[in-house]
């Protein structure tokens, strides 16, 4: 049963680390070009000054954008600290997209989410929240087309709050991937009392409150 | 003497460009595209080199390589990967890639690879 969550991990660690490297080879490719223009140089000719200025910018850019993927993963290894913890899903879902921009940007898929501001905090493991919402979304993208949508949605209900995943386009009909099973999904989601309810474009999950 | 002209296909655009200007400055007749579709065109006026990254967002890197050695198996090609990619680049060596360079790339060894496919594509 823990190999699913294993999974869940290497994949979100997998795609950070390869993003990461692609953010340092623009680092390291920017500064060489700098370097290479300045090479035996005492001054810099002005018609060399844009790519060096072209270069320091993208250096400083490259890093910000680094430092910010860097601050989701390291949320994201947090949340595994506790088994409860109270938090808003707005931090996990944005924390989680933001961790899977690379997995959809691939397949070609939108990932969207609009949440009403009157949402309850939930009480309960965000690891697993997590979780129950990669395995709804992986579960799309193995089967999406591209130029589709991957929307999320929640709402209050008497003793609950219910998040809607949808998939907004056709899905391809034989995927070749192993789809998750569903089984092994919901007794690990149970262990913190979520519900999760798979039907072809919408799979539903229902955390306590 | 004619310049080696050198096409490189990766998807990140500050990349591209700061690679293209840099192998320029080495004196290449350099290109850069972020997709396949925008390389095909520079593809079909034969360079001698393509530098290739394994994945591109409109086509997997393998089969980008596969078009390149149908349309001219002359040209020679580098595939640029990522950590983790050892399968594709196995596979991409099996496909007629000529070799493969991890990214972060060193510019001196890339340069050297292209030193290298020159002196193959000269040979064929």
């Amino acid at each position: 049963m823990i190999e699913k969550p294993i999974a869940f991990i290497g994949k979100i660690i997998a795609d950070f680390t390869h993003e990461i490297n692609n953010h340092l080879a623009l680092i390291k490719e920017s500064a060489g070009l700098i370097s290479d223009i300045c090479k035996g140089k005492k001054s810099i000719d002005k018609k060399e000054m844009p790519y060096v200025i072209e270069s320091l910018e993208a250096i400083e850019n490259q890093i910000h954008r680094s430092v910010n993927f860097i601050n989701y993963f390291n949320r994201f290894a947090h949340r595994m600290d506790n088994l409860k913890a109270t938090f808003n899903l707005n931090s996990v879902i944005e924390e989680l997209f933001e961790l899977l921009k690379r997995y959809s940007n691939r397949k070609k898929v939108s990932l969207q989410y609009s949440l009403p501001s009157n949402l309850p905090e939930i009480n309960n493991s965000p690891f697993i929240v997590q979780f129950a919402l990669f395995y709804a979304i992986d579960s799309f993208l193995k089967r999406s087309k591209p130029d589709t949508i991957v929307n999320v949605n929640a709402t209050k209900e008497q003793n609950s709050l219910k998040i809607t995943v949808k998939y907004e386009g056709e899905l391809v009909e034989n995927s070749p991937q192993e789809i998750w099973a569903t089984s092994t999904i919901h007794e690990i989601v149970a262990i913190t009392d979520i519900k999760i309810t798979t039907n072809d474009k919408i799979i539903t999950i229902e955390i306590p409150v | 003497m004619k310049k080696t002209k050198i096409l490189i296909i990766e998807d990140e655009l500050e990349l591209v460009s700061a690679l293209t200007e840099r192998l320029t400055i080495r004196g290449y007749d350099t290109h850069g595209v972020t997709n396949f579709t925008d390389g095909l065109k520079f593809i079909k006026e034969s360079p001698d080199v393509v530098i290739l990254d394994i994945g591109l967002p409109d086509m997997d890197g393998l089969e980008v390589l596969k078009k390149i050695k149908e349309i001219n198996p002359s040209i020679q090609v580098i595939m640029l990967s990522g950590y983790g990619d050892d399968e594709k680049v196995s596979k991409s060596l099996s496909y007629g890639a000529l070799d493969y360079l991890i990214k972060p790339v060193d510019i001196e060894e890339l340069v050297s690879k292209i030193e290298t496919a020159k002196l193959k594509k000269g040979g064929r």
